[in-house]
């Protein structure tokens, strides 16, 4: 698996370690959502496993937002079951979405409170993610990359199990996106599980260990990397390939 | 030209705000006109004033001379007891009490005292009440052989308008904190929702919510009763029995806020909503002119309105000390009201978690 480079000697406290063996998967058995006329969710089946990085990709309006809502319990399916275990999971959305009236660090004490979170790991999360130099900054008032960072620290700072990212590395500059999928990469070595959602899959292809590729609410490929046979460089084109090739055969059947 | 495109512009933004267009020109301003129908005359012609016949030798007949001479500019209703008028008189459910006295139809009898009490406290009722006495006393001795001299007194000491409004303006910023800051600050914290609903739940996050605010309501409460000290307006807004109509009156209040925020999907449509609200509960809640005033049918507005009761429980308390035991049914109402308004909320917030 590509990307396991070891979690210490950056000078920063260890991940804590979870033992995957120890966290159920999470599975989804024909899920469907419907939004009025419109049928998000068609009826899609898919397993997170534990200590995996796990990409949901697909283009705008494919329904992964709406997939990883579901999983976290933010969208009521209107058939199919979802089972998610009784671990603690964590996101970011594609907005930011902590308290724009309080400091950095009044937001991760007030959602570390919430969910009772290690403050040794807060700490770490702060320092990995370069949050301590805005530690007593107004978040309203941070930048788009430092925004997000916030989030990400908000989801991590309980050490979740399963870790459900909405396009991550949006608005972030190059070096912070690749210090953010090394961290990543980091986590999901520590044994946790990474879900992403994504449109631009060439940014995790060297980290990712599953892929499901979802176009117009269905899973359109479903696969552990090992088993296609494409380097990483070409990942994005493969999905791009499967995509248009869809969207061909829909509008022939159109 | 450049106007032409940027009023283009405002044409086509208007076709995509329709609704909320809908709602600020035609909703708000027709419920503002029709609203108008509520105050039709500025004399409170149907007040409701307790006639007491106390003393059995008072006949039928002489009870509607009495009654009838009330009738041009209030609404009598027979009692039996002064007692209980009089306590029908300090919550507000009558604004004076005048008793029917013995004699009044007997040739024989060349003058008789008639007697209408007023509450000092009740400031708004005092000039009306003042014609009020001229009119009956007119009126009867038009109508009988016996000279009638009707004289007003007013219990306790008579209370300046200044004093008289300070809990009426708390009660307008409570409606105010309700309506209009707590779903704006919802709405400043929306983005946050989703992160909260996952690390806690939606009722918990809502509920904080209401009781932090409630909770703040305090720090006004200070201000106007230390302002009121300083004053010297002789006003207790710290009676418990106030305090309790003041909370009360904010969590029903910021329930229905809350409801129509999250109802609206935190949309500008919800915004427009609650300050229509606001203003309905502002203008019907008896807050300076008590219910007999404007009209018929305002009174029978107001009378509907459990934030009218809160209303007079806080004048009762503030105004004349009188212990909230005395309010104990109206207050259990007002409670009933702020746990009903958590019905739309809850509601509310089903539709919201589904919707997102």
């Amino acid at each position: 698996m590509a990307g396991r480079e070891a979690t210490d000697g950056d000078g920063l406290p260890d991940i804590p370690r979870l033992d995957p063996g120890a966290v159920a998967p999470i599975r989804v058995e024909g899920l469907r959502k419907r939004y009025g006329n419109v049928l998000a969710l068609a009826g899609v089946d898919l397993t997170v496993e534990p200590g995996a990085f796990h990409c949901l990709v697909g283009p705008n309006g494919s329904g992964k937002t709406t997939l990883l809502r579901t999983l976290l319990g933010l969208v009521e399916p209107s058939a199919g079951e979802v089972s998610v275990p009784d671990a603690r999971l964590g996101t970011a959305f594609q907005r930011p979405s902590h308290y724009d009236q309080l400091t950095v660090a009044d937001n991760l004490d007030v959602f570390g409170a919430l969910a009772d979170a290690d403050a040794a790991w807060a700490e770490t999360v702060l320092a990995r993610l370069g949050l301590d130099v805005v530690r007593d900054r107004i978040a309203g008032e941070l930048s788009g990359g430092y925004s997000r960072k916030l989030d990400l620290a908000l989801a991590l700072q309980k050490a979740p199990a399963y870790l459900l990212l909405d396009e991550p590395l949006g608005e972030l500059d190059d070096v912070t996106k690749l210090r953010l999928l090394e961290f990543l990469g980091a986590y999901r070595d520590a044994g946790h599980g990474v879900v992403i959602s994504t449109h631009n899959l060439g940014q995790f292809a060297s980290y990712v260990d599953h892929l499901t590729i979802v176009h117009d609410g269905a899973v359109l490929l479903d696969t552990p990397r090992e088993s296609l046979d494409v380097p990483d460089g070409e990942l994005q084109e493969l999905y791009v390939e499967r995509i248009l090739s869809a969207a061909s055969e829909s509008d022939g059947e159109g | 030209m450049s106007l032409r495109t940027i009023l283009r512009k405002e044409l086509l933004w208007s076709r995509h705000r329709a609704l909320a267009l809908l709602f600020v020109l035609v909703l708000l301003p027709a419920a503002f006109a029709g609203a108008s129908v509520f105050f039709q005359s500025t004399l409170p012609k149907d007040a409701p004033v307790a006639v007491v016949v106390e003393d059995d030798a008072v006949s039928g007949a002489e009870y509607d001379v009495v009654a009838a001479s009330f009738r041009l500019f209030s609404k009598p209703v027979r009692y039996d007891s002064e007692a209980r008028a009089l306590r029908d008189l300090e919550r507000e459910t009558v604004y004076a009490v005048v008793s029917v006295p013995p004699d009044l139809g007997d040739p024989a009898v060349d003058r008789v005292n008639m007697t209408v009490t007023i509450d000092g406290d009740m400031t708004p009722y005092r000039e009306p009440s003042g014609a009020l006495v001229s009119v009956v006393s007119a009126t009867m001795n038009r109508q009988l052989d016996t000279r009638v001299v009707v004289d007003r007194e007013v219990r306790g000491e008579e209370r300046k308008l200044a004093s008289y409004l300070l809990p009426s303006f708390l009660q307008i910023l409570v409606f105010t904190f309700a309506f209009a800051y707590l779903p704006y600050n919802l709405a400043s914290e929306e983005a946050v929702l989703d992160r909260l609903r996952v690390e806690t739940s939606l009722d918990a996050v809502v509920a904080g919510k209401l009781l932090f605010f409630t909770g703040l309501l305090a720090v006004p409460l200070l201000v106007f009763h230390g302002l009121g000290l300083g004053l010297g307006y002789g006003v207790n807004l710290l009676a418990p029995g106030a305090i309790l109509a003041y909370g009360l009156t904010f969590l029903a209040c910021g329930a229905i806020a809350t409801a129509v925020t999250f109802a609206s999907g935190f949309g500008t449509t919800g915004r427009l909503l609650n300050v229509l609200v606001l203003f309905a509960f502002l203008g019907f809640s008896g807050l300076v002119y008590p219910a007999g005033f404007f009209s018929p049918l305002r009174r029978g507005v107001v009378r509907l309105m459990p934030t009218h009761y809160a209303m007079v429980v806080v004048r009762g308390t503030t105004l004349r000390d009188l212990p909230p035991a005395e309010f104990g049914t109206w207050l259990g109402g007002v409670a009933l009201f702020a746990l009903a308004a958590l019905v739309p909320l809850k509601l509310a917030m089903i539709a919201y978690e589904r919707g997102t």
